[in-house]
């Protein structure tokens, strides 16, 4: 390891602080394993609410902090597409010219999504893996699927852990029906989308449905949940993160 | 309501476009007939026509008295749209030919077209003096002979003959891709909603060398 | 429209519970994509003829007065008549007086949205006159006596048996057994309709497109309904939008490629026809008068508004067939004539936001409308505009405008942002119970977020918000 090692900023994303700390500390682990150092500045919301509710003006206020919160670090990576998104929005709020402008398009550069910023390291060259047979469907969620073209990448570094089976679902373009306040909003057709993906997912044989937004997640686990049905749900992050900790190498490797 | 046209262009204005693209991004058809010919079958059938090719309009003929028996319709079949390629039809003596009036729910159509189109499966008809876009769609079987020069590349090419027509521009100009269908009864679709039934394509092949 | 969208919710819970509409809709969820997809696939390159087709919209509508005029003088050339209406009311009133003037008793129509979202056939029932409709799934809601629950398949909600008891109802035959099979359905249609036709005085139809270059009216159905509508009757009206207008024929051919292979999945439609005018001197058959009616009904006020873009719609229903709300609830839930994304843009701009703002809000920005649409329109971007919209206007709920308020002002104060997450972790913690696999969840709480826990479970936080356990961690 190199005497000062590059550092990424974190977006730990409201939900993953709140409800998942877990899904955070993996993802350090696994920036850390690809030799970076990790700082976690104080943040709160992207946004992504009031801007999905046409609040502009509550967005706005909302992304200055998170743009100011940011501004030292060259690399921010959070574990969510649907909050990278926002970021990437966060020029649309500001009159183009202005140093809030040139400030957010900074920003939104600089900002990537955790499995995209994972695959631009290259292949992790340490051992991956977990007590299977593990069966796995991946929930390509829609913002990183259709804005961010995550679709290889997590897939690729899934396929890297010995022990997991990856299956696609076949309705995979899908939404699965979180779409933020929607859910709370519209249960009843939130619940029918929820009940699609979780039926396929159930149909391929998993055991477990993975994801790289924690929304949809606690969405869908809520649902199995309710439903009593036999599937776990679990982030990428997390999945990754165990399987390096099962090879017994760690970080030394990075 | 006289004020209805100002008020609304004045609201949606009126500047000079400077001019529109004629850029069509597709591919174009073979320039070799009898590829074309199969492209163009391939297209038709692929929307439950029925094609066939003929050497001659008396060979075309022919074929359409063939059709009919195969299909068990009986031989009368009214004419319209008549183009050079129909000639075969008098002196074909298993056919009867119908003049005037329309077709009955049941009857068969002939007609000729003003193109047919290899890229998209489509014939084209042209209304005028000498043909009523609805002896097509009242009829119950459809029967087309197409000219050689008439089985046109594309869509496109279509246009560019539309441009060359001589004005006013026919009333109607249909492009037939297939039997009329419907899927308002459920999946699959089903053939003969209002318009005809059966659409049975003859492409006269050009003379050998010519 | 009288169909009012405030019950969103109540309607859409309605169609939950229906079993006919959710096969229906269920089958087309399963069905389309893959039709469309390789129909599309089919195409040498798709995505350039995409763009092609989004720059022909938007030049026409950036120069929409221009093309309409140009239309405009290529039909009168032609021996037709073009007359504007700025709204629904007002094409009705012209429609009926052309209706007048051909002494018309009885109409035959082809499927018209346009026509439905100005309340034609009422505006012409009350004046006396006998409308039928011709496009098969028309003419089953008509003699259902109710309105169209998707723009191209207005019958989808409707199930064989019911057509058949629809049939039986209304057509005036001697049956020896029930109708119960498509086919014989099919014909009977077939039969009465013919009868309708020949008929009719007045042929009124839509238009799919207006072609400036020639005057064209362009008519794309599978039936061949709207073909013998505007070639049958003495009068043929033509009642389309004002935003239907391309400058080209080769415009024509870009949108025509892109329209049926989004719509069902096929290259082209049975029929399109371009019709150019009354009948000609030399011609013994054809309409002796024909009209164009070219309505405004809220298009022009989108003009030069982030909300323009939805004036390129080709009214494919592609982004209806992709979306997880439209293939719920289908399209009656919507109460406006136009349905799923596209109508959830549309009918604010037509019928006023007072009345919609659920509709725009009823959606989860998934994106996959905007990502299925031929002419590439931004739809979650124009839904959120409307969003916007709503929240300035007041058309959303008070509870709704305080939460996001709270958690601005609670977000922009990171401190009190920290000890409420901390809070809230701790706290429903403490009020899970076990779930499978040493996990927990909450199974209800008193006051809030009902929705939440209608028809879900909340996985139970670990405990301790992550900043807080980071910072305890660092030196
Ligand atoms: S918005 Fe796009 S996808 Fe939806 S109907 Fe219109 S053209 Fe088709």
């Amino acid at each position: 390891m190199s005497e000062s090692p590059p550092v990424v900023a974190l977006l730990v994303t409201c939900l993953v602080d709140l409800f998942r700390p877990s899904v955070a500390t993996a993802a350090v682990r696994l920036l850390e394993r690809r030799g970076f150092r990790v700082e976690v500045p104080s943040q709160t919301c992207c946004g992504q609410p009031n801007r999905s509710g046409g609040d502009d003006d509550g967005a706005r206020r909302l992304a200055r902090r998170l743009i100011a919160s940011f501004a030292p670090y060259a690399r921010v990576v959070a574990p969510s597409a649907s909050c990278v998104a926002t970021v990437h929005d966060y020029p649309a709020l500001f009159p183009p010219g202005s140093d809030d402008h040139a400030a957010a398009v900074a920003l939104a550069a600089r900002t990537v999504e955790l499995t995209a910023f994972l695959g631009e390291q290259g292949p992790d060259p340490g051992r991956a893996a977990v007590a299977g047979p593990l069966i796995a469907a991946w929930h390509d969620g829609c913002t990183g699927l259709r804005r961010l073209g995550l679709d290889r990448q997590p897939r690729e570094l899934l396929g890297r852990v010995a022990g997991l089976e990856l299956r696609d679902l076949p309705g995979r373009e899908e939404c699965c029906g979180f779409g933020g306040a929607f859910c709370v909003e519209y249960p009843e057709i939130s619940a029918q989308a929820a009940d699609h993906k979780l039926d396929e997912a159930l149909a391929t044989g998993a055991q477990l449905l993975l994801g790289a937004d924690l929304g949809c997640l606690l969405h869908l686990q809520g649902r199995a949940q309710r439903r009593g049905l036999p599937l776990d749900t679990a982030h990428i992050a997390e999945v990754l993160a165990a399987a390096i900790a099962d090879d017994g190498h760690g970080r030394e490797d990075g | 309501m006289s004020g209805a046209r100002e008020a609304i262009l004045a609201r949606i204005g009126r500047d000079t476009p400077p001019a529109p693209s004629a850029n069509v991004p597709v591919e174009s058809a073979p320039a070799d007939w009898a590829q074309r010919a199969q492209r163009f079958a391939a297209c038709a059938t692929a929307a439950s026509a029925t094609v066939a090719t003929a050497d001659s309009p008396q060979a075309a003929a022919a074929g359409i008295a063939d059709y009919l028996e195969r299909q068990g319709l009986p031989p009368r079949v009214h004419v319209s749209a008549a183009t050079p390629a129909l000639d075969g039809l008098v002196t074909e003596t298993r056919l009867q030919l119908a003049t005037g009036g329309l077709p009955d729910d049941g009857a068969t159509v002939v007609t000729g077209c003003l193109a047919a189109l290899a890229g998209e499966g489509v014939v084209v008809l042209a209304t005028g003096p000498g043909h009523a876009a609805e002896s097509v769609f009242l009829s119950a079987t459809h029967i087309v002979v197409v000219s050689p020069g008439q089985l046109l590349d594309s869509l496109d090419a279509l246009w560019g003959l539309v441009r060359t027509l001589p004005a006013p521009l026919p009333r109607m100009v249909n492009l037939i891709l297939g039997p009329s269908r419907t899927a308002d009864l459920g999946v699959p679709s089903r053939l003969g909603a209002h318009g005809p039934l059966r659409v049975h394509v003859v492409l006269v092949a050009p003379v050998e060398g010519a | 429209m009288d169909v009012k969208t405030a019950d969103f919710r109540q309607r859409a819970r309605a169609a939950l519970a229906q079993p006919t509409l959710q096969r229906s809709l269920q089958g087309m969820r399963r069905a389309m994509p893959a039709l469309r997809s390789a129909a599309l696939a089919a195409l040498p390159d798709h995505a350039a003829l995409r763009d092609r087709a989004r720059e022909s919209r938007d030049h026409a509508l950036a120069h929409l007065g221009h093309y309409l005029v140009a239309f405009e003088s290529r039909v009168r050339a032609a021996g037709g008549e073009v007359h504007w209406a700025r709204t629904g009311a007002e094409a009705g009133a012209i429609v009926a007086g052309l209706c007048e003037r051909a002494g018309a008793r009885r109409v035959i129509k082809s499927k018209s949205m346009v026509t439905e979202e100005i309340g034609l056939n009422a505006t012409l029932a009350a004046r006396g006159l006998q409308v039928t409709e011709t496009d098969l799934g028309e003419y089953i809601i008509q003699l259902r006596g109710e309105s169209p629950s998707h723009i191209l398949a207005p019958a989808l909600h409707v199930s064989l048996a019911e057509v058949g008891a629809a049939f039986e109802r209304h057509h005036r035959r001697s049956r020896t057994a029930p109708l119960t099979e498509a086919g014989a359905m099919l014909v009977e249609a077939r039969e009465e309709l013919r009868a309708v036709f020949r008929a009719a005085d007045v042929g009124i139809t839509g238009a799919n497109f207006l072609v400036a270059e020639t005057g064209a009216a362009v008519l794309v159905t599978n039936e061949g309904n709207a073909d013998l509508v505007a070639s049958l009757p003495a009068t043929h009206i033509v009642v389309t939008g004002i935003e239907k207008v391309v400058a080209t024929l080769d415009d024509l051919g870009v949108l025509l490629r892109l329209l049926a292979r989004s719509a069902i999945g096929e290259p082209l439609s049975s029929y399109t026809t371009l019709v150019h005018g009354p009948r000609r001197a030399t011609e013994a058959a054809g309409p002796a008068a024909f009209h164009v009616v070219l309505v405004d009904d809220g298009r022009s006020a989108l003009l030069g508004t982030p909300r323009q873009e939805i004036l390129r719609c080709i009214r494919c229903s592609a982004c209806l067939n992709h979306c997880p709300v439209y293939t719920a609830v289908g399209g009656h839930a919507y109460g406006s004539v136009y349905s799923g994304p596209m109508g959830a843009v549309l009918a604010p701009a037509i019928d006023g936001l007072a009345t919609t703002a659920q509709l725009p809000a009823a959606s989860t920005l998934c994106g996959r409308c905007e990502a299925v649409c031929p002419v590439a329109i931004p739809l979650p971007r124009l839904l959120r505009d409307w969003r916007g919209e709503a929240l300035r206007a007041g058309f959303t709920t008070p509870a709704w405008r305080r939460s996001l308020r709270l958690w601005q002002w609670l977000a922009a104060h990171p401190v009190l942002y920290r000890f409420v997450l901390g809070l809230a972790a701790g706290g429903l913690r403490l009020v899970s119970v076990p779930a499978r696999r040493g996990e927990r969840r909450i199974r209800r709480l008193p006051l809030v977020a009902r929705g939440w826990f209608a028809v879900r479970d909340l996985p139970a936080p670990e405990g301790g918000s992550f900043q807080a356990r980071w910072r305890a961690r660092q030196p």
